[in-house]
């Protein structure tokens, strides 16, 4: 084959590489998203690609209001405030573990969580304990699932760590929610039914302890003076 | 021995008399005065062009980088045989077929990392059950359930490890959460999408 015949070739595949690759992300959603809503859209993706945020989640929200047929202006504030609280969990994550690398699940899973009860600082908390060769994404999910079925945030948080330390597997600790289910149909508490979930005895956490002192404000009684 | 030769350096360098030398290397010293009178000073004069030589060469190689860039930038036609536009085409077609059926969106495709789920969903009456989320890029129509006795519908795809959202479609227009999900999430539309945890295998560092 003559070097201009090869040089053709190469510029012909070159082109074709160059074109399909970002044409595929871009695909997917103009198939389903009128030209308005994409430009819309496209400065959001834009800013999250830029702030490291996963884009393919953003995209995915907008096929979903797509799909269940959600009005337009309605998809790109879903987007926007999606993007928000994934840029947020970002942060959090990233002050909580200020080195390596935060996967795109786990940023989900953080942003997921506060939807589901969490309070951020329990978040921090879980991601600055972790071990940080270990993911985030079950703790923060199984974290999330425990919340929502009534157990106290600080207590399973700590519990979560504790399991980890005791070397529990990602898919041990992702089961305990389903447990934690069925004791609760048999009508036991929460707390109980998520202690008696656990695949290790772990003793229940002691609450922290007020430091000596006068009392403070809140634990005041008000009203008259017992007898 | 190191010691000697340390001396002929010395001496070789001016830094020492030849008197200073130990008698059985004052041969050796008178060996090496002899090689460097042997030397002719004109031999390794560097001949005056040598300067302009070299900058003629530089300046050539940089007129061939400045010519790759301008063959690089030169708008040139190019001539291509109806096959091999048509190949091109198919090739472009391909990549971007596959780029789309991308392995991590696609239920079902063998992937070493890949976990069984099992979608179950109870509707007697309905005649059409499917599932749709984000490993389906939330197609419309999702992957259609089987129904089985007694009004329940299964189906058994091959995820990702990772945290899915998803509903059921019923009858290809009602949208419901699964109500055996571990957990639920507001969608951000004013619904709820079921959440789904595959957690990842765990691999064992050798």
């Amino acid at each position: 084959m003559r070097a201009s015949s090869l040089s053709r070739w190469a510029c012909l595949i070159v082109l074709a590489c160059a074109g399909a690759l970002p044409l595929a992300s871009q695909q997917r959603l103009q198939q389903r998203l009128d030209a308005a809503t994409l430009a819309a859209l496209r400065p959001v993706f834009e800013l999250a690609r830029r702030d490291s945020v996963p884009v393919t989640a953003l995209e995915d929200k907008a096929l979903e209001g797509a799909a269940k047929r959600i009005p337009a202006e309605r998809i790109v504030a879903a987007v926007q405030q999606l993007a928000r609280d994934l840029r947020d969990a970002r942060v959090l994550l990233r002050g909580a573990r200020p080195s390596g690398a935060i996967a795109d699940g786990e940023v989900l899973a953080a942003a997921d969580a506060p939807r589901r009860g969490v309070p951020t600082a329990e978040i921090a908390a879980l991601a600055a304990n972790v071990p940080p060769a270990l993911s985030l994404l079950v703790p923060l999910t199984v974290l999330g699932d425990l919340v929502q079925r009534g157990v106290p945030a600080a207590e399973a948080r700590q519990v979560i760590q504790e399991l980890l330390a005791a070397g529990i597997s990602p898919e041990q600790l992702a089961e305990i929610p389903a447990r934690v289910d069925v004791a609760l149909r048999v009508g036991a508490q929460p707390r109980e039914a998520f202690f008696n979930a656990l695949p290790i005895p772990v003793r229940p956490p002691v609450p922290q302890q007020r430091p000596p002192g006068p009392p403070s404000e809140s634990s005041v009684r008000i009203g008259p003076p017992t007898p | 021995m190191k010691q000697e030769h340390e001396l002929l350096r010395r001496y070789l360098d001016g830094e020492l008399p030849r008197e200073a030398l130990p008698v059985e290397l004052r041969a050796e010293a008178a060996r090496f005065e002899r090689l460097f009178a042997a030397l002719d000073p004109e031999d390794v004069r560097l001949r005056t062009t040598l300067r302009a030589d070299v900058m003629r060469q530089i300046r050539q190689e940089r007129r061939t980088a400045w010519r790759a860039f301008q063959w690089l930038v030169a708008p040139r036609p190019i001539r291509v045989s109806p096959l091999a536009a048509a190949l091109s085409a198919a090739a472009v077609l391909a990549l971007v077929l596959f780029t789309r059926a991308a392995p991590d969106r696609m239920p079902g495709l063998p992937g070493a990392d890949r976990v069984d789920t099992r979608f179950i969903y109870l509707a007697p009456q309905a005649s059409r059950v499917a599932v749709t989320g984000d490993f389906v890029n939330w197609d419309p129509d999702g992957v259609p359930l089987e129904r089985r006795s007694d009004g329940v519908w299964v189906a058994e795809l091959r995820l990702e490890p990772g945290l899915h959202h998803y509903v059921f479609v019923i009858d290809g227009t009602e949208w419901r959460p699964d109500p055996n999900a571990a957990s639920h999430v507001d969608d951000g539309f004013g619904r709820r999408n079921s959440v789904l945890l595959i957690a990842p295998p765990v691999r064992h560092a050798s």
